[in-house]
């Protein structure tokens, strides 16, 4: 969108905005309903026996599982008092490289996306019994950069590969 | 989900629920799994692409303002974006792959 554009948008009053809600009210509860329609998704029984490099150890899925992950290099007033396996898990591969996806990439623009997903993360484990594991095979290399933010509150140099 | 590079040397990849050409090794995706109490294991969901946006809160921020994510005229959508602590010299993270146009290279 062109600076002339937006500086010449029109002004209307308040009744438009009635009209969007509207909208936007149906797409909350097509929403709602999208993701009662992927619960109902059948499932798929994993078979094979998956090995990751994991930060320090191989890991398999099933220790994925683990509710304590990735809380290492979070303060520990932050971390899931949760021990043990946990039923459900969701794996969110990052992409580190490409575009520039790394965890904290967009922390620049939106102060404290990273700070506040990951305590919500060790909320949902002990509420929800979800263990979310947020691109932990490429942890150790990003490791020493986030702790440096988190622990300080202020940004890395630029020392060390990645 | 990672590709090998021999995956990649074929052409197409399995990315996405499709066979297509992907610029690079790795790509973002979310994966869910249920664990019963036998400890048998679910695959229950999985997305990519677009599918992972959500996730992305930033996004979510720009959608409410009047110039929105304002990617229209970048090469890719994202092309804005850096590591957290690469905004100050603009350092591109594999500035060796083909998605970077020129003029992003010699701005480094």
């Amino acid at each position: 969108m062109t600076t002339s554009m937006i500086e010449n948008h029109k002004t209307v009053s308040r009744e438009a905005r009635k009209k969007l809600l509207a909208q936007e009210k149906q797409l909350t509860r097509e929403r709602d309903a999208l993701a009662a329609e992927r619960r109902k998704l059948p499932w798929v029984k994993v078979e094979k026996n998956y090995v990751f490099a994991g930060p320090n150890e191989k890991v398999t899925l099933a220790d994925l599982f683990n509710g304590q992950e990735p809380a290492d290099y979070l303060p520990l007033d932050v971390r899931s008092g949760v021990e043990g396996s946990l039923p459900q898990l969701l794996i969110q591969h990052g992409s580190y490289g490409w575009r520039a996806g790394a965890p904290g990439a967009t922390r620049r623009v939106v102060r404290g996306d990273l700070p506040s997903t990951i305590p919500q993360a060790r909320r949902v484990q002990e509420t929800h019994g979800l263990a979310l594991q947020l691109g932990i095979f490429e942890r150790q290399r990003f490791q020493p950069r986030l702790s440096r933010d988190v622990h300080k509150g202020r940004t890395s140099d630029r020392q060390g590969e990645p | 989900m990672m590709f090998t590079k021999e995956e990649l040397a074929t052409g197409k990849v399995s990315h996405n629920f499709n066979l297509e050409a992907f610029p690079g090794t790795d790509a973002p995706g979310i994966s869910v799994f249920y664990k019963n109490q036998n400890g048998e294991i679910f695959h229950t969901y999985c997305a990519y692409a677009r599918g992972t946006e959500t996730t992305m809160n930033t996004y979510n921020y720009l959608d409410y303002v009047p110039k929105g994510r304002d990617e229209d005229g970048l090469a890719f959508t994202m092309s804005w974006l850096r590591h957290h602590d690469r905004y100050a010299d603009g350092r591109l993270a594999d500035a060796d792959l083909p998605y970077w146009p020129a003029d992003a290279l010699s701005a480094r």
